[in-house]
């Protein structure tokens, strides 16, 4: 019972920030409500005052500044000015760094990726070739067309042959 | 503010931009001097040394700032972000701000703690110094986007569609911050007011 009167409380206050935000006034069930229960219509009452209490309370603190002093403000302009100015600069700068090094990186990656990528295709080339015919066949082909003298195919070759 | 008002202020804009004339500027920003000062009122928990600083920080951005100015905005949305983005630089670099919060904080749920019931009275039709001292308190508990926007709203009458636009949030965001702010101050200014 207490936890639904509770949970009817929380809807009224968020339909009272509703209605306070639209510049309603409360009606229907909400007016009800606020007849017979002290802490929504003290929350009303707070949404109501709060403009004016507010106002008068920020105007109270901005009436003790001096007038604005618009010749200081604008002397800083320049100092303020050329502080971006300068903060442009530096950024530029850290840009460029890092385009001097991030460049010359990535092309260096981007050959290598390339050299490898062309390296896996003769080696694929080669074990396809090798295992399309004959194994003998094609030793005997890569023999005659991977050195002049074929004598590390032919280490190769025996080795496997003692195996 | 109408729209003629801002046709105002964006024709004041473009001839100091033009012309760099001092005297439009000054012309221009007393037109919106009284909004700015309690906006830092709000920001800077009513503190004029505080607040002295971050006019002067203001006007010197708005007199370099202006002349990149687009007019795709009004001239009080651009003013708007100008003194928000500002304000709340200067209160991020300063330390002391956290503390002074904090202090607040704990001073207002005192007086909240204090007073048993929580609940305001809605006869009292004048604000005393004291409770003028509590709201003060209460907002400075707040964080610096949520007393902007309790200020705007508040103390300023501007909609939450307004302040959307002028901040560049949506509405809804507007509406569920105020929403969580004003709980939060009720219950911090509870029997204050």
């Amino acid at each position: 019972m207490k936890d639904k009167a509770k949970r009817e409380c929380l809807h009224i206050r968020r339909t009272l920030q509703e209605l306070h935000d639209a510049t309603e006034e409360p009606r229907g069930n909400v007016a009800e409500h606020l007849l017979h229960c002290r802490e929504c219509a003290a929350f009303e009452a707070f949404l109501e005052d709060l403009p004016r209490n507010l106002r008068g309370t920020l105007q109270e603190a901005t009436a003790r500044l001096p007038a604005a002093d618009y010749t200081r403000a604008t002397a800083r302009a320049p100092q303020r000015h050329s502080l971006r100015h300068s903060q442009r600069i530096a950024l530029a700068a850290i840009a460029a760094g890092f385009l001097a090094l991030a460049v010359p990186a990535s092309l260096l990656t981007f050959s290598a990726v390339r050299e490898r990528a062309a390296m896996q295709e003769t080696v694929t080339i080669f074990v396809n070739d090798l295992f399309r015919s004959s194994f003998d066949e094609k030793a005997e082909y890569h023999k005659a067309v991977s050195s002049p003298s074929g004598e590390a195919l032919d280490s190769l070759l025996n080795d496997l042959a003692a195996d | 503010m109408s729209a003629r008002a801002e046709d105002a202020d964006e024709a004041l804009a473009r001839q100091f931009v033009a012309t760099s004339d001092h005297g439009l500027f000054v012309m221009l920003v007393e037109r919106h001097l009284p909004v700015i000062r309690r906006l830092l009122a709000g920001l800077f928990n009513g503190v004029a040394e505080d607040m002295e600083d971050a006019e002067q920080e203001i006007l010197a951005a708005l007199y370099v700032g202006i002349s990149g100015f687009r007019f795709q905005s009004s001239f009080r949305t651009f003013l708007y972000r100008l003194c928000r983005n500002t304000a709340i630089d200067m209160l991020r670099s300063k330390v002391r701000e956290r503390k002074r919060v904090q202090a607040a904080g704990r001073e207002a749920l005192a007086l909240s703690a204090n007073s048993p019931e929580a609940v305001f009275d809605p006869d009292h039709s004048l604000m005393r110094e004291e409770s003028r001292n509590a709201l003060r308190r209460a907002l400075a508990s707040l964080g610096p986007d949520e007393r902007l926007l309790v200020v705007l709203k508040e103390s300023e009458g501007m909609s939450v569609e307004e302040i959307a636009h002028a901040l560049s949030i949506p509405a809804g965001t507007v509406k569920s911050r105020l929403h969580r702010s004003r709980e939060k101050l009720a219950r911090l200014l509870g029997g204050t007011i």
